[in-house]
């Protein structure tokens, strides 16, 4: 379903929603940041939200994560609610354990509190009072999925920024949270640092719902089944990523995968052919161009 | 810290130099005396030389060429022997515990959270705010501004290094307490501690007696 247009486009609400934005308003230092903003995101549903700067994305994420606007900053309507329930009327350890929000400064997410890697990652859960195996399995675990194991009884401050966000991720998991909010994770990383994210959320378990909030389709296309494009704080299109990344305006904001920006070039000079899909993703380009060949033949 | 400001010097000099004895005893005595005498010996000196010599006292006594005083001698005596119980009391803590155990142990004991985060986030943050320092320095340096030379003989390039880093500071903070509470820091009285550093059999009781005793000698010390 591509959807365009004002509020309520992208509003797709469900029995199952995990998280459930109604007509959120949001205005920050006198300017308006969110409006008519709508959303139902479902258990197990991998979504991603592209937008360029100033788009409303981290606004949105900070919204989408319980992470409470101070009072200043309040929403002047609309609501975010987690399976019905306001973010304000549930306790914090529910709320930590319901979602995490992975930002885009490494370093300012650390807590700033212990000495090493595995404490670090041992922080979030130690808080929520769990039983010490318990931590120690939570800990281990997400150290192994995200590559720390070396890395374990290192300082987190003297590491690097792509090593850092690694640890930010494995904090995140540790939490075991619902669903995971990633405002631009690689904003700040080298490629082959941000591969290594990339990779690492890939492979996580289809329990998980994820939310990547991004300013390229790039990554979002390797891992997110359904799309938003946000604009000056509105929702233009919601749907697949043939229907969102093919929008105009998307297109102009966020610019084409290279795979999609080929296929285009490839329909421009009229050698594509009928019923291939656009591709997004490298895996896709391969089967895509296969195909265009063998209908050419 | 009441042993320090109550015992006489007789006691807290030859208390100081027990310290280091303990220290050598678990392994550390190289490190601890280093520690010790780099940052005791310059004040003694100047002590002895302020009060003994300098500092007109009615009971100057004339020895060749010099002149001293024994009540200024004493008062060196004082302060030297108070210094060096701080010192030495504080190194020993110092270099035998690690900031990461002592926070651990707090948690451990149910102590509040932030108090163990105050303890710990200067330890751990103040490497990365002298970067950030260094890294406006040469911003401002870039655009032109006289850096050359301490800061304080440039009050203008003081403001212009100061200014950002308070409000990078300020955001630091505001970003860091976001994200705490993003992982549930303070939601509940107690936490779950992994790797809590083990206390001797002993310990407890040779805790409470301390603090006994710190009680007496400040009581008698207000008594006196």
């Amino acid at each position: 379903m591509a959807s365009v247009g004002g509020r309520g486009a992208a509003r797709r609400l469900g029995p199952l929603a995990l998280i459930e934005v109604r007509d959120l308003e949001f205005h920050e230092h006198g300017r308006e940041v969110l409006s008519g903003i709508s959303l139902s995101i479902e258990e197990g549903q991998r979504v991603a939200i592209l937008g360029g700067n100033h788009s409303g994305k981290t606004a949105l994420a900070r919204w989408l994560a319980g992470w409470l606007p101070a009072q200043s900053t309040v929403a002047r309507s609309g609501s975010v609610t987690f399976q019905g329930q306001a973010w304000s009327a549930l306790p914090l350890a529910e709320r930590a354990s319901a979602v995490q929000l992975v930002g885009q400064v490494p370093f300012q997410q650390l807590s700033g509190r212990e000495f090493t890697v595995r404490d670090e990652i041992a922080f979030g859960p130690g808080n929520l009072a769990l039983d010490p195996r318990e931590i120690h399995r939570r800990v281990e675990h997400v150290m192994t999925l995200c590559g720390l194991d070396s890395l374990a009884d290192r300082d987190p401050y003297t590491l690097s920024a792509g090593e850092q966000q690694m640890v930010v991720i494995a904090n995140a998991l540790a939490m075991n949270p619902r669903v995971l909010v990633l405002d631009e994770p690689t904003a700040s990383l080298d490629p082959q640092s941000a591969e290594c994210v990339w990779r690492v959320l890939s492979g996580l378990s289809t329990c998980t719902t994820i939310v990547l909030f991004d300013v390229s389709p790039r990554a979002a296309v390797r891992m997110a089944h359904r799309f938003l494009f946000l604009r000056e704080g509105r929702f233009i299109a919601d749907g697949s990523a043939e229907d969102v990344l093919l929008h105009p305006l998307a297109i102009s904001s966020l610019g084409l995968p290279p795979t999609a920006e080929a296929a285009w070039l490839a329909k421009q000079e009229q050698v594509w052919a009928l019923g291939v899909g656009t591709p997004f993703t490298v895996d896709g380009a391969v089967t895509a161009f296969r195909e265009v060949e063998r209908a050419r033949r | 810290m009441t042993a320090a400001f109550s015992l006489p010097w007789q006691i807290a000099i030859p208390a100081s130099l027990a310290l280091i004895v303990v220290g050598a005893l678990s392994g550390i005595g190289r490190s601890l005396l280093r520690l010790w005498s780099a940052t005791v010996a310059p004040l003694v000196v100047a002590l002895v030389i302020l009060h003994g010599w300098l500092l007109h006292a009615p009971d100057m006594t004339v020895w060749g060429a010099l002149r001293w005083s024994r009540v200024g001698l004493e008062a060196a005596a004082r302060t030297s022997g108070r210094i060096s119980l701080l010192l030495a009391s504080s190194l020993l803590m110092l270099v035998t515990t690690h900031p990461s155990q002592m926070v651990k142990a707090l948690d451990a004991e149910g102590v509040s959270p932030g108090l163990s985060y105050l303890i710990a986030s200067p330890l751990l943050l103040v490497e990365s705010f002298a970067e950030k320092a260094h890294a406006i320095r040469d911003a401002q340096r870039a655009r032109g501004l006289a850096i050359e030379g301490p800061l304080w003989k440039h009050p203008t390039t003081l403001v212009a290094v100061l200014v950002p880093l308070v409000v990078f500071g300020l955001d630091d903070a505001h970003r860091r307490s976001a994200a705490l509470t993003g992982r549930a820091f303070r939601a509940l009285s107690r936490r779950t501690v992994l790797g809590c550093p083990s206390d001797s059999r002993h310990g407890p009781l040779v805790r409470w007696l301390l603090l006994a005793a710190a009680v007496l000698q400040g009581g008698l010390a207000l008594w006196h």
